[in-house]
């Protein structure tokens, strides 16, 4: 095992001999040192991106983010919808050179309060992300993680150290559909939400409803009721619309009665805040008072199309909406 | 001058093509050495910044 290493930023904990790197793509044992390729050389960035479009429905609010993305990805999901950066290398695609300054810098001048690791995988380029999260808190500037959480204790909670918000992608709650789908499994993604809760990030719960594979009613009413009981009713939990793609290229888009379906589900296992993307669902993405049943916060696509927030609360009842809205 | 191999010098056609077999796989290695080479460079293009959260397993 000479000059081999061990990398322990996720679950997989990779054990790579001189020159071979990681399932993720981005990390390289070179002479006995595990590199990262990718850091400040995203592939995408994105100046100003509806934070919506996270999505993330109770933080900052028709605010505009900075997104930025490297290639890799320590999951390898059959449904990717960011296949083209998540599942290559980072010789093949060229790269912007981006440092944490100026993620920050163009940030600043784009008037954005916050800065999203989105697209592939906040995790694999860990220490860019935390790097960048540390300078712009230094700037009175948040951050986003868009995530699937698959990704070791301690590590998480270095990231969390400056990350305000996050939106965790829940493949499933099945561990064999993560294995089979995802290459990974559940348990680790269960104790990220948990943890990120713990911590105090605002945490917003993503699941993608893939047609015949994960659109088990029973199954979502076990997520609900986990959701319900380990993060609390008031996590906001998104319903997304499957599209054909990558290597699930056979199977139909979902459709709008299975996420309608999904949305009553979850409200009937007592969360308060259920919403439906990816299609346009009337009232699917509407921020509505658990307790008056009016609407908070209206929304068409990532428009808001009607704000009735005051002080974080309810403009017709004064109810508390959970969130961060300043 | 070189001698064409004719339609039955089976001896010839052999050596002649086992001589085409070579410089194929002599022009695919080198085109694989200049791919690889080329991703080396590429990848070396990148910035090389220590990981954390690993160890060694000497």
């Amino acid at each position: 095992m000479s000059g081999w290493v061990k990398c322990k930023l996720c679950p997989r904990e990779c054990q790579l001999p001189p020159g071979h790197r990681g399932d993720c793509r981005v990390r390289i044992n070179y002479e006995g040192r595990l590199i990262s390729l990718v850091y400040g050389k995203p592939v995408s960035a994105n100046a100003r991106d509806p934070v919506e479009k996270k999505p993330v429905y109770h933080f900052l609010p028709g605010t505009r983010c900075v997104s930025i993305a490297t290639v890799g990805c320590n999951l390898h999901c059959k449904f990717c919808q960011n296949h083209t950066i998540s599942q290559v290398n980072p010789e093949d695609l060229e790269p912007f050179d981006l440092p944490p300054e100026q993620v920050v810098a163009a940030a600043r001048r784009h008037q954005c309060p916050s800065i999203a690791y989105t697209y592939s995988e906040p995790i694999v380029f860990f220490e860019y992300t935390r790097d960048t999260q540390a300078l712009a808190h230094q700037q009175g500037i948040k951050n986003i993680l868009v995530t699937a959480g698959y990704i070791n204790e301690a590590p998480l909670i270095e990231l969390c150290r400056h990350a305000d918000a996050a939106n965790l992608d829940l493949k499933a709650f099945s561990n064999d559909y993560y294995r089979e789908l995802c290459a990974g499994t559940l348990e680790p993604v269960l104790k990220a939400l948990e943890l990120m809760v713990r911590l105090g990030v605002w945490v917003e719960v993503t699941n993608l409803i893939v047609p015949t594979l994960n659109d088990d009613m029973e199954m979502i009413s076990r997520m609900c009721d986990w959701i319900a009981e380990k993060l609390g009713p008031e996590v906001p939990l998104h319903f997304s619309r499957f599209s054909p793609m990558y290597q699930l290229t056979q199977l139909p888009p979902t459709p709008a009665d299975t996420l309608v379906r999904a949305r009553e589900t979850a409200l009937s296992r007592g969360l308060k805040h259920v919403y439906v993307g990816n299609i346009l669902v009337p009232g699917g993405g509407d921020t509505i008072c658990p307790d008056c049943g009016k609407i908070v916060i209206a929304r068409r696509g990532y428009a808001i199309t009607a704000m009735k927030l005051e002080d974080g609360a309810c403009g017709s009842c004064g109810r508390k909406i959970a969130g961060v809205w300043k | 001058m070189s001698k064409k191999p004719e339609a039955g010098d089976r001896r010839e056609a052999g050596r002649v093509s086992r001589r085409g077999f070579a410089g194929s796989l002599m022009a695919g290695l080198a085109l694989m050495a200049a791919g690889i080479k080329g991703r080396l460079k590429l990848a070396k293009k990148a910035a090389l910044k220590e990981a954390d959260y690993y160890e060694r397993m000497d």
